[in-house]
């Protein structure tokens, strides 16, 4: 500890602070231009210095540390003059071009230059003349503006490890862009643009469009991965200009994605949905919600009187937990139908119903701060890069600055594999081997079975499995203070998902990492609201709570509590779903943004089995091939329209909050169910979702909101005793309780050595479909930012392989399965396996999807559907 | 009540005095102007309607920066920002309407405009039969600035923002580099 | 006896052309009066110096639309203004414009339309209907401002009615006759046996009252604008509207009538050399003097306040009209004695 007297005030401080940190400390500002507290210090733009009082020296003070008995003055007539001097020597080059700069009226430089009155230069200007590179199409480099703060390009390299930009040329020509004068290929995560303090960097989507004091600023959670990025949406006259970040607010401490801070134009392009459609004559026409509503509500009322589970739910995990809560209300107390189920299924279930049933709970083990804190991770079936980018930071972040051991299980070079400490690369379809011999040997403490041993032989003869690689991870994870294992969509979408998660979750028991404070098991869930939805009680399986559905006990809780006798049927999955339509004993579906269409290859009979329906109703923000078959289709509102609460992969429940006005007529999903049961005669008992998220806090307190480096809720209380948060509520899990139940678990089960899915096909190659970074579903493909960024599907074909057969980069090759065949754009690329080819899931339309075996298979464990990778063969389309 | 005021009030004299100035007021010189007969002379000063300017190679001025949009008191002027369809590194006003029912001829964002875009002019009677009509749009500002050309540069001088544009140096107010006209002849 | 009536009927035609045109170019007189005492230059537009405006307004006024207020009392609405214009009108049969009687084709008639021998007392009591027109228009119009001009004329007029009587008492006392062409004839023979020099303050009192009996500023109140919008006549438009304003101007000339006369001798040049102008001409000036003071006193004074005109007209010119008649007679007591 050290003591400091700053401006006169005396502080203790720990001695390995800076100056800077000690007068933060006190609440003393300096002015920095190349600061950024997440980073290391420069100490290049010589802005934030100070006087020591003693020997009457200038120092910077985001360099120095302090001292005992240090005694320093941030404000001096030298100081001043010094930071004046400062600024005319940065302003010798910057253009005065204020007016059309897109960071004027929130530039710190030019707040400076106000500030200190430096209107005037003692020196002669040297204006530069670069031209401004607008190569890229999303951001704008503009040389002449910046002050080589370097702050971007530590950014690019510490936070992002992405290392896009970097210094070109040295002394006055320096200019910073992307290497070699080429067009910036990068994540586009938008922080360089987001630290820089001039506008020196800018984005082509809101380039000139604002001025920053037009804009109305609200902070709200990003609805598309889990990570729970708190984003500030700014505003002018109720449309969205731009997203913003705060440094050090949220648990994303001030990083976003490119889809979170460019995926915002969605919502308001002319394509969506802004008014009610009915269908008329085979075809929808526009309608009111007077007309459509009593026509939906009289045909579910005679289908609902036919029986109980005649009317299905398909619920997005987009949406808020307050609509999931209504959806589920609405479907159990009014349709009397537990068919319900939810955008999970299709790969989320297979981790969250083997967690669920060994913890009880779905809040996680481990939160990003322990991530940076654990001594080893496995990453294994994710690219948490592309699938949850923020985790994916914390992730490079640990392996980087904190040292951590990581280990890549996994066919692709993923961007986390070169920071890894072994990349175990193993063949596809290799994974629940790998897994479950993992989990025998962790759990036997080596003393193998001659069984599992010739598996385990297998595993390094024939699925490119590293003897030692392998050793290495035995011996890191059982050693390990604090571990943690990562993993996310791939595992979740593998054919054999719901064993590969099986034996996951028995991993942890068997390291003895459910009890041990800093180890555990992180999901990547694939949606927004993953966990909130199935909180809510969004799938068959559980009531809300994650209360067993179909057991009469824990059923009886929930009756109590709504004071109603529930009287669905035995309720039913998505397969369940797709049979009952089939066989004529489910009459309606009724779908809150899902389309299952989308899911299955083209070949299999679901358009078949969903046109013979009765009703269709399609709640929606854009046309999709569900919505085309609908009945009715309704506007919903999307999450920048409306209130709500998202629950994130750390466990985090915040709030979203209504930062544009509503588009054309649409409502928000909660309201249209709403509606409908009033008019079934039926009330929910919500007026607006303050008394619904009341409702869901009344009986499940545990959820209330929280969130890492914001304001906290402070809820009302009234007839909910809501306590009035002081400090972070948990979000995570408890883990007492959590070990005792897993014991239970592990030992009360065994391990799942069910059915293996081989990969089915014949070819050379093995196609997979994976998550691309920029796209995350039908939202992003409609946003035109994120179009711009990457408008089309390409398969990634191995460079070297490419080469070999003389495929060359935008090329077109055709891609062929047992079951179909497509053309596709080549796009070489040194990260994938030689026996592999990847193409982004978000774009496989029809055509893509008729690569893929048409028979519907669904797990029987989890319920999740099958899917297949398949073997193809690639042929070139030479002209010639 | 001294005989003094006693006589003035029965004779009336403050009266009388009231009287005599405004019988001395009938026999002055009139100054109404017969407006639509004969017109004053105005200042180069005077704050006429507003208008945009041109550079001398007929390409528009305003690089649509929004200042005038934030000086505006009477919040009359609202401008659209866009990257210029033609020069994809400038900005210019997409839509820019100036509310003549609201304006209110302070001549404010004729000082906030950087690139003396803006200039008041001798032009004081325009009506019209509907509001709308008195909401002018980027174009007829532009049609009304050439036609007020020499008014506009005159009012400029006058209120002391022409200096940039004589010395060609950059110091003071910025000078925007005009865009180049496209064809060398036009 | 026909003859007689076509007489009567000439000079009747006459006076109402004489009336009516100068009510009309009343306005536009106080229009330019007023204009120039303010450095303007008043109406200019129609005509050549806008000789042709009251025309336009005419024109303007007639074809107006006539509103009646959906409250009113819509049969006195709409007679009121009659009321007061019709007494207006018919104050002028005893006004004697000259002496000479003419003589045209074997008709002779006068330049009045009868000398009756209460001449005086039958103005004053035309004055007094004229009145009920202001105070039945206000209250009719079933409006607060109309109402509240209505009840200020009422009391006015009340009050100011009483000094202008009381100050021609002195004149009658003088004259002795009641008849108007014989007030004037005692009054010739030189501007010194004009009645205004011994009824001095007799005159003063008149003209001040006649002001008030006028609503004419500074004694507008009835219609003051920046109180009551426009007064009694707020809810008039069009026709009814213009003939209140025909009969405040009528009863202005009035006044202006009945002080030449009592005053200053009607008819009679100044100077009995002067004699060869026509009685008319002398008449007419002095009537066009007194309106023309009217104009002066309106762009010069500003309004009182109510209670300043009540406290005046009972507390100072009533006394003093009072003390003008006693003394009067008294002085008339001694002299014949």
């Amino acid at each position: 500890m050290a003591k400091v007297t700053i401006n006169g005030i005396e502080v203790e401080v720990d001695s390995s602070m800076t100056v800077l940190k000690a007068a933060e400390k006190l609440g003393i500002v300096i002015p920095t231009f190349c600061y950024h507290p997440r980073m290391d210090p420069a100490g290049s733009c010589r802005i934030c210095a100070v006087e020591l009082e003693d020997s009457k020296r200038v120092v910077m003070s985001c360099v120095t540390p302090v001292a005992d008995g240090m005694r320093v003055l941030t404000e001096s007539p030298k100081i001043h003059d010094a930071r004046k001097t400062n600024l005319e020597l940065l302003l010798l080059h910057h253009p005065l071009d204020c007016p059309v700069c897109d960071c004027g009226g929130e530039c710190p430089l030019q707040n400076m230059s106000f500030a200190y009155g430096a209107t005037e230069t003692r020196f002669e200007s040297h204006r530069n003349d670069e031209p401004e590179d607008i190569k890229s199409d999303v951001l704008v480099f503009n040389a002449n503006r910046c002050i080589l703060c370097g702050k971007c390009v530590r950014i690019c390299d510490e936070i992002q490890d992405v290392h896009a930009i970097g210094f070109i040329n040295r002394g006055f020509d320096t200019i910073i862009g992307p290497p070699l004068g080429k067009k910036l290929d990068c994540e586009f995560c938008g922080d360089c643009y987001e630290v820089c303090p001039t506008g020196a960097i800018t984005d082509q989507f809101t380039r000139y469009k604002y001025r920053p004091w037009q804009l109305e600023k609200q902070q709200t959670t990003c609805a598309y991965c889990a990570s729970g990025c708190q984003i500030f949406v700014e505003t002018e006259n109720e449309a969205i200009v731009r997203v913003t970040s705060r440094e050090g607010v949220g648990p994303n401490e001030g990083s976003i994605c490119a889809v979170g801070r460019f995926g915002f134009n969605h919502v308001q392009i002319p394509e969506r949905f802004d008014t009610p459609y009915m269908r008329s004559l085979h075809r929808l026409v526009p309608a009111t919600w007077e007309d459509v509503l009593p026509e939906i509500t009289a045909r579910l009322d005679l289908i609902r009187k036919k029986g109980t589970d005649r009317v299905a739910g398909l619920i997005s995990t987009r949406v808020p937990m307050e609509d999931a809560y209504v959806f589920q209300s609405f479907f159990r107390k009014v349709l009397r139908s537990n068919m319900i189920d939810s955008g999970a299924r299709f790969g989320f279930m297979n981790a969250a119903l083997p967690l669920v049933s060994a913890t009880g709970t779905l809040r996680p083990l481990v939160d990003h701060e322990d991530i940076l804190k654990a001594k080893v991770i496995l990453v294994i079936g994710t690219d948490p890069v592309a699938e949850s980018n923020i985790s994916g930071l914390f992730l490079k972040r640990a392996a980087r600055k904190e040292r951590a051991k990581l280990y890549v299980v996994d066919s692709e070079a993923i961007t986390l594999s070169t920071r890894a400490k072994d990349h175990i690369r193993l063949l596809p379809g290799g994974e629940k081997l790998f897994v479950s011999v993992l989990n025998e040997e962790i759990a036997r403490n080596g003393a193998l079975s001659p069984d599992w041993t010739a598996r385990k032989e297998e595993l390094f003869k024939n699925w490119n499995v590293d003897p030692g690689a392998y050793q290495r991870l035995v011996n890191d994870l059982t050693s390990t203070e604090t571990g943690i294992i990562v993993t996310g969509r791939k595992a979740y979408r593998n054919e054999n998902g719901s064993s590969i998660m099986n034996s996951i979750v028995r991993l942890i028991g068997s390291l003895g990492w459910a009890g041990k404070v800093g180890s555990g098991l992180f999901l990547l869930p694939e949606n927004a609201n993953d966990l909130g939805v199935l909180m809510m009680g969004g799938t068959h399986e559980w009531l809300p709570g994650l209360i067993n559905a179909t057991d009469p006990s824990s059923k009886s809780r929930w009756e109590s509590a709504w004071g109603r006798r529930l009287s669905y049927g035995n309720g039913g999955s998505l397969g369940d779903i797709l049979k009952g339509i089939e066989a004529g004993q489910i009459n309606a579906l009724i779908s809150l943004g899902e389309n299952p269409l989308s899911h299955f290859p083209s070949g299999s009979k679901v358009r078949e089995t969903l046109a013979k329906l009765d009703l269709l109703v399609v709640l929606d923000l854009f046309q999709n091939e569900l919505s085309d078959m609908a009945h009715f289709v309704l506007p919903v509102s999307s999450s920048f329209e409306r209130g709500g609460h998202f629950v994130s992969a750390e466990g985090f429940v915040q709030p979203i909050k209504a930062t544009m006005a509503h588009w054309g007529e649409s409502l928000p999903d909660w309201e249209i169910l709403s509606k409908i049961a009033h008019g079934m005669g039926e009330s929910l008992g919500f007026e607006s979702l303050e008394s619904i998220t009341a409702e869901i806090l009344r009986f499940l307190p545990d959820l209330v909101p929280s969130s890492r480096n914001g304001a906290h809720y402070q809820g009302p209380t009234g007839e909910i005793t809501v306590p009035v948060m002081s400090k972070t509520p948990p979000h995570k899990a408890d883990r007492e309780s959590v070990s005792v139940k897993y014991a239970q678990w592990q030992s009360g089960t065994v391990s799942a050595n069910g059915e293996v899915h081989p990969i089915l096909g014949e070819g050379d190659f093995i196609l997979a479909l994976t998550k691309s970074l920029f796209h995350s579903g039908k939202m992003t493909l409609m946003d035109p930012n994120l179009m711009e960024i990457q408008s089309e599907g390409k398969i990634r074909i191995n460079r070297q392989v490419a080469r070999k057969r003389k495929i060359k980069k935008g090329e077109r090759v055709t891609v062929r399965s047992s079951f179909g065949s497509c053309s596709m754009i080549a796009e070489p690329s040194s990260s994938v396996a030689e026996f592999e080819v990847l193409f982004p899931s978000h774009f496989a339309n029809e055509v893509v999807l008729g690569l893929f075996p048409p028979d519907l298979a669904f797990d029987r464990e989890t319920g999740v559907p099958v899917q297949h990778r398949v073997r193809v063969f690639l042929e070139t389309q030479n002209p010639a | 009540m001294t005989l003094k005021t006693l006589l003035n009030n029965i004779l009336f004299t403050e009266i009388a005095q009231g009287l005599k100035l405004t019988l001395k007021h009938m026999f002055k010189k009139k100054i109404t102007v017969q407006y639509p007969h004969e017109k004053l002379t105005l200042a180069d000063g005077y704050r006429g309607f507003i208008v945009h300017r041109r550079y001398e190679n007929e390409q528009e001025r305003c690089v649509g920066c929004d200042l005038c949009e934030a000086i505006c008191p009477a919040k009359a002027i609202r401008v659209v920002g866009d990257i210029h369809p033609e020069f994809p590194e400038r900005r210019y006003a997409k839509e820019y309407t100036l509310d003549f029912t609201r304006c209110i001829f302070c001549g404010f964002c004729i000082v906030a405009c950087p690139v003396n875009a803006l200039a008041m002019t001798k032009e004081f009677a325009h009506s019209s039969f509907t509001r709308e009509g008195l909401i002018y749009s980027k174009d007829q500002l532009l049609a009304l600035g050439d036609k007020c050309e020499s008014e506009s540069i005159a009012y400029l001088k006058v209120r002391n923002m022409w200096g940039a544009e004589d010395s060609g140096k950059e110091e003071g107010r910025y000078h925007f580099p005009p865009i180049p006209t496209i064809n060398a002849g036009g | 006896m026909l003859n007689d009536l076509i007489g009567v009927l000439i000079v009747i035609a006459g006076l109402l052309f004489v009336v009516l045109t100068t009510v009309a170019y009343l306005t536009y007189l106080e229009r330019k009066v007023l204009g120039f005492m303010q450095d303007r230059l008043g109406p200019m537009e129609v005509g050549p110096w806008g000789l042709l405006q009251p025309l336009a307004d005419g024109i303007k006024l007639i074809s107006k639309e006539d509103i009646i207020p959906s409250e009113a009392n819509k049969a006195i609405f709409r007679i009121a203004p009659v009321i007061s214009l019709v007494p207006a009108l018919i104050s002028f049969a005893v006004i004697p414009f000259g002496k000479n009687s003419f003589h045209f084709m074997g008709i002779t008639t006068h330049p009045y339309i009868t000398d009756i021998n209460i001449g005086i007392l039958y103005v004053l009591a035309l004055s007094s209907v004229g009145a009920y027109g202001i105070l039945l228009g206000g209250w009719a119009s079933n409006s607060k401002y109309s109402l509240l001009g209505a009840l200020r004329s009422a009391a006015q007029v009340i009050s100011y009615e009483l000094n202008a009587g009381m100050a021609i008492i002195g004149v009658l006392l003088l004259a002795g006759s009641l008849s108007l062409v014989k007030i004037e004839a005692a009054q010739s023979g030189g501007f010194w046996h004009w009645y205004i020099f011994p009824q001095i303050v007799a005159f003063v009192l008149y003209l001040i009252s006649g002001i008030a009996e006028t609503n004419r500023t500074p004694f507008d109140l009835p219609e003051a604008e920046s109180e009551l919008v426009a007064g009694f006549f707020t809810e008039y438009s069009g026709m009814r509207f213009s003939l209140y304003y025909l009969a405040e101007y009528m009863n202005m000339i009035i006044v202006s009538s009945i002080a030449t006369i009592l005053f200053l001798g009607g008819w009679n040049p100044p100077l009995p050399s002067l004699g060869f102008v026509p009685p008319f001409i002398w008449f007419m000036l002095k009537v066009y003097f007194f309106l023309f003071f009217f104009f002066w006193i309106r762009a010069t004074l500003p309004r009182l306040r109510y209670d300043q005109l009540m406290k005046f007209g009972w507390k100072v010119m009533l006394p003093l009209s009072f003390a003008n008649v006693i003394v009067t007679a008294l002085v008339i007591y001694m002299v014949r004695r």
